[in-house]
């Protein structure tokens, strides 16, 4: 008999976001995290990307660009994935997360922060501004 | 004597060399297209993160809040006063600060012979500040929540005690 394996993985927030902000103010902090479990019979090489979600980013009143200005770091416990401003386009070396066998967990914990200007209205620019992304996770044989 | 096949070996030779041509065909696709392989996918989208808005209204922005023209030693005390209200998503924490002050003539300085207090009445009046204009430099006003109003008076007096001939037809602006 010869049967195919299964390569197949969960998402414990498929199809919802990982982390979302409303009403941010300089110097707010967000954190979510999202758990990737292969759940195949096989072994499978594991990827994420970071999509800007088109025509969601909204300059601020003053004409502040979220893009370049919210920061993004993404960890796996004590190791940093990857940290930039959340418009960076992330190098696809730590886009590779590795091969996962099954049964394999990992753990991501993604943080965004709008950085404190300063005093005197420094971020008044941002008043406003909104950004959406999405990350998408792909797992390959 | 040549010998000639029949008509049907013919046939059936042109059709095995179309099925062994077939055949390598598939074969040829099947190396070229054989990385295909298993995928899986999954995504997280909707994470928007928008930033929220501050700001507050003055009942008396760009405009005077005294107007404390014939003041004299011991003289009736000039009152104005001011609302400011919160507005966008955040409380705030505000401060009332002195932008400036010019004296005419420079000195003595009327400002220094006037007092000025400044009181929240949005209450029971509590007093902010209370020493002369040019010693006044910022006052916290305390905390303004979105939508909440609070009421500052202002109160200028020139108090006997700092009665100088010099200050004879004297002015002082103050902007805050």
């Amino acid at each position: 008999m010869f049967a195919a394996g299964n390569l197949s993985h969960l998402n414990s927030k498929d199809g919802a976001y990982i982390l979302t902000a409303d009403k941010m103010k300089p110097g707010q902090t967000v954190t979510g995290s999202v758990t990737l479990t292969n759940d195949g019979d096989i072994a499978g090489t594991f990827s994420f990307a970071k999509v800007m979600v088109v025509g969601s980013n909204v300059l601020g009143t003053g004409g502040g660009d979220f893009r370049t200005r919210l920061d993004l770091t993404i960890k796996e416990g004590l190791t940093t994935i990857w940290t930039g401003k959340i418009g960076d386009t992330i190098p696809a070396a730590n886009m590779d997360l590795g091969t996962w066998a099954p049964a394999a967990t990992h753990t991501y914990d993604f943080t965004v922060t709008f950085p404190d200007g300063g005093s005197g209205g420094a971020d008044n620019a941002y008043k406003k501004a909104s950004i959406a992304v999405e990350f998408d996770w792909t797992a390959v044989q | 004597m040549s010998h000639k096949g029949a008509p049907g070996t013919k046939v059936k030779k042109a059709f095995l060399t179309l099925v062994v041509l077939a055949l390598l065909a598939v074969a040829l696709q099947s190396l070229v297209f054989s990385g295909a392989n298993f995928t899986s996918s999954s995504g997280n989208p909707g994470n928007t993160f928008t930033a929220g808005t501050f700001g507050h209204t003055n009942s008396k922005d760009g405009v005077l809040v005294i107007d404390a023209a014939g003041l004299w030693p011991g003289g009736s005390a000039k009152t104005g006063t001011l609302t400011i209200t919160g507005t966008g998503d955040f409380s705030g924490a505000y401060t009332l600060t002195k932008a400036g002050v010019v004296d005419a003539p420079a000195a003595p300085g009327l400002s220094n012979a006037l007092t000025l207090r400044i009181e929240d009445i949005t209450g029971a009046p509590q007093t902010l500040s209370n020493t002369t204009v040019a010693g006044f430099n910022t006052v916290g006003l305390g905390a303004i929540a979105s939508g909440a109003s609070r009421q500052y008076r202002f109160t200028l007096t020139y108090p006997t005690a700092s009665a100088n001939t010099a200050l004879q037809s004297a002015s002082m602006t103050l902007r805050l």
